[in-house]
């Protein structure tokens, strides 16, 4: 008979939700080394014994009480998502904390499976774990496994199968002592009694005398709401919720004391490599060679093949307009599709190679050590530690690093990091800067792509400043994290990775870019007859429309086309320019935009597609994350005016200097 | 056994936490694992704050967090 199993991965931070979810499902879910790389949940399937096993994958938690955007994913789930067998993924090296997790989820009435990951750096360090005692400890069956290695897999999917056939019910791990237990159990048959408490009255009934669920949410009816309230006056609730925790790590160290014993640590080389990195006036340094050094290979490394793909598609362009009939079939491929996308395309070397060092920085365990070095400076310019990270990532992407800051506790700090994330340069701006700083300034180029990337850094931390200062008035909140040991990245995840957001990339050339690299070639054909790309062109219209606004940042009409277009995607920018430049005669693209753009315009230009709203994703990604289309639209109009006001005095300055 | 805020315990410091000041981040220390004995050593303390092993685990707090822990050792 075929059924089906509904499980949910839940665990703490960084123990390997997603590696194990990726081994079962076959799937390729982002992983890294640093606490908070999932934050929302992800759904697979996998097929065993005849059973349909349907895994939820969950962000990671400390505990079930709640407290930042990305562990209250976990907890609705659980609570409301009715899973069949819950699996707690568990870090062997690091039994104790990860328990008390486990704990809870007993108290909630869960079946529990434990897996307990890494076994295998458990075994190494010479930890000797009595299986069969320490499941029999809680009746929670524990199967050791190693999801990034596959083992234990085919072991723990058994024991999900038979927890979930079993019948009997799972009993709480932890006694409170005579006194909690006589509260609790009063409440909870309190509520038993008037129907509420949900899936599990038990916790619920803990919640309340811990104060973190009010009466009012428990339950609507006004009786019992009147007898909750009297059975809870009296009870200390700041002393409950410290004895619970207590009590939790005791029932945990007795468990552990007669099942476990811990192998001698072997961890000198993590904590070498701390010393150096979080030293007192050594780690900045290095953090900020490190910044510098992902530039520089960024462009460096990528600047050969660059070059090898321009003149591709120089010659593809060349070839189709030569050979291909009638003329406006030609046009459409070689000025609109080929010099549009193409001049994308180019990029896509960078592209690849700063998501590669990204990705490596991301598995090595090094990114919450930047976030600790950071935090101080981050708290002083309005921001969080935690901060760092979705800005990092901002680096690849906006739209990511808008989700990431889900880690962040504190809601003010989260929404000011929303803000301002979208100023750190993506990789779809890399193509504008390296276009235009390669025309205009080819012997600073690399020097002219730092200060843009340090401009937006200045922007966003600006940025944040303001808002803490004015409209997000708060304190900030202070900095705890888990730092990961050291791990040599795994090469094949790390390809893979590069590979999955690169294809992003090209997908997004093939799709968006090419669709509005059409679009703006039509409209520069349009009317028919009219001479292509010219200002009679309905592109000239509209271009001349938008003119007189942008004329005292040195931008023509030309510009203004790209600007717009530049909305849908970033990239479309240079696409637009490819195209709408690809029509002045007997240049190419590189010359034309020399002859018709100066140097302040076009720093003026880099400037103001640094500024302006990223792109409709990142929009659609904003509005997602603040749930409030007045955020949304704050977002883009401040970042306008900023990038006006900002290309202006670029443009003006430039041109007393040049 | 003199009790003494986190902040004050020098690099290489083993000792046993006490108590977490009551403040709002109070029950998150705890559930982390700061809890009575638990034993921690300091590994490293500057202007930024502190990075401790706590029962085997690295965590990195800020100076104000680490204030609110009193232990022993």
């Amino acid at each position: 008979m075929v059924q089906e199993i509904n499980i949910a991965l839940i665990g703490n931070p960084n123990v390997g939700k997603t590696s194990l979810f990726n081994a079962l499902t076959g799937s390729r879910q982002h992983v890294g080394n640093w606490p908070g790389v999932t934050v929302e949940k992800k759904t697979g399937e996998r097929r065993h014994q005849g059973s349909t096993i349907k895994i939820t994958d969950l962000p990671g938690t400390y505990s079930l009480e709640a407290r930042s955007p990305d562990e209250k994913v976990a907890n609705a789930h659980i609570m409301s998502g009715h899973p069949d067998v819950v699996v707690q993924v568990v870090d062997s090296t690091n039994m104790e904390r990860n328990l008390y997790l486990t704990t809870q989820l007993l108290d909630m009435g869960q079946k529990v499976v434990l897996a307990l990951n890494m076994s295998d750096m458990a075994d190494a360090r010479g930890d000797r774990l009595d299986l069969k005692a320490f499941s029999k400890g809680w009746g929670v069956p524990a199967v050791r496994i190693s999801a990034t290695r596959g083992e234990g897999l085919e072991d723990l999917l058994d024991t999900i199968i038979s927890t979930f056939k079993d019948r009997s019910v799972p009993s709480p791990a932890v006694n409170f002592g005579a006194e909690i237990e006589g509260n609790i159990s009063e409440v909870e048959a309190m509520l038993r009694s008037g129907g509420a408490g949900g899936t599990s009255p038990r916790w619920t009934a803990i919640r309340l005398l811990e104060g973190i669920e009010k009466v009012e949410e428990a339950t609507a009816d006004a009786g019992l709401r009147a007898k909750l309230t009297a059975a809870l006056e009296g009870v200390d609730r700041d002393e409950v919720e410290m004895d619970l925790v207590d009590r939790r790590y005791v029932a945990i160290t007795s468990l552990l004391d007669r099942t476990y014993v811990r192998g001698s640590e072997k961890r000198s080389l993590s904590d070498a490599i701390d010393r150096v990195v979080t030293h007192k006036y050594l780690g900045l340094p290095i953090f900020l060679t490190m910044m510098w050094g992902l530039f520089e290979l960024t462009f460096t490394a990528a600047q050969p093949f660059v070059s090898a793909i321009g003149l591709g598609f120089e010659w593809l362009a060349a070839f189709v307009v030569e050979n291909v009939q009638p003329d406006w079939l030609a046009s459409m491929l070689g000025d609109g599709a080929i010099a549009g996308v193409g001049s994308v395309l180019v990029f896509l070397p960078n592209i690849l190679v700063m998501f590669l060092l990204i990705a490596l920085l991301e598995a090595s365990g090094y990114l919450s050590r930047a976030a600790f070095i950071m935090d101080r400076i981050m708290t002083k310019m309005g921001l969080h530690g935690k901060s760092f990270i979705p800005m990092l990532l901002g680096l690849g992407c906006n739209v990511p690093a808008i989700m990431a800051t889900r880690t962040i506790e504190d809601e003010k700090s989260r929404l000011i990091t929303i803000l301002s994330a979208p100023y750190i340069s993506c990789s779809a701006r890399l193509p504008v800067y390296v276009l235009l700083a390669g025309i205009f300034f080819p012997d600073n180029a690399g020097t002219a792509l730092f200060l843009l990337y340090l401009l937006g850094i200045v922007v966003a931390v600006g940025s944040a400043l303001l808002f803490r200062h004015t409209i997000l008035k708060s304190e900030t909140s202070p900095f705890i994290m888990e730092l990961p040991p050291y791990r040599l990245p795994r090469l094949k995840n790390t390809i893979l990775q590069m590979w999955d957001r690169g294809s992003m990339y090209l997908r997004k050339a093939g799709t968006f870019i090419l669709a509005g690299a059409i679009i703006v070639w039509l409209l520069a054909s349009l009317p028919w007859g009219v001479e292509y790309g010219s200002e009679e062109s309905l592109v000239g219209a509209i271009g001349h429309l938008i003119e007189p606004f942008l004329a005292p940042l040195g931008f023509d009409w030309r510009i203004g086309v790209a600007l717009v277009f530049g909305f849908i995607a970033k990239e479309i920018v240079v696409g637009s320019l490819g195209v709408l430049y690809g029509a002045v005669e007997g240049a190419g693209l590189e010359e034309a935009i020399a002859l018709s753009m100066s140097a302040p315009s076009a720093a003026a230009l880099m400037v103001f597609v640094l500024i302006y709203t990223p792109c409709v994703a990142a929009l659609a990604a904003i509005r997602k994350e603040t749930g409030s289309w007045k955020w949304t639209l704050f977002s883009v109009v401040y970042s306008l005016i900023l990038a006006y006001i900002a290309a202006f005095i670029v443009y003006q300055v430039g041109l007393l200097i040049w | 056994m003199a009790m003494m805020p986190l902040t004050i315990v020098t690099e290489g410091g083993e000792c046993k936490v006490r108590s977490v000041r009551k403040t709002k981040t109070a029950p998150r220390l705890r559930e982390m694992g700061f809890v009575d004995t638990a034993p921690l050593k300091v590994l490293s303390c500057n202007s930024a704050g502190v990075i401790v092993d706590l029962n085997g685990v690295r965590l990195a707090l800020c100076r104000e967090l680490a204030s609110q822990i009193m232990v022993s050792c």
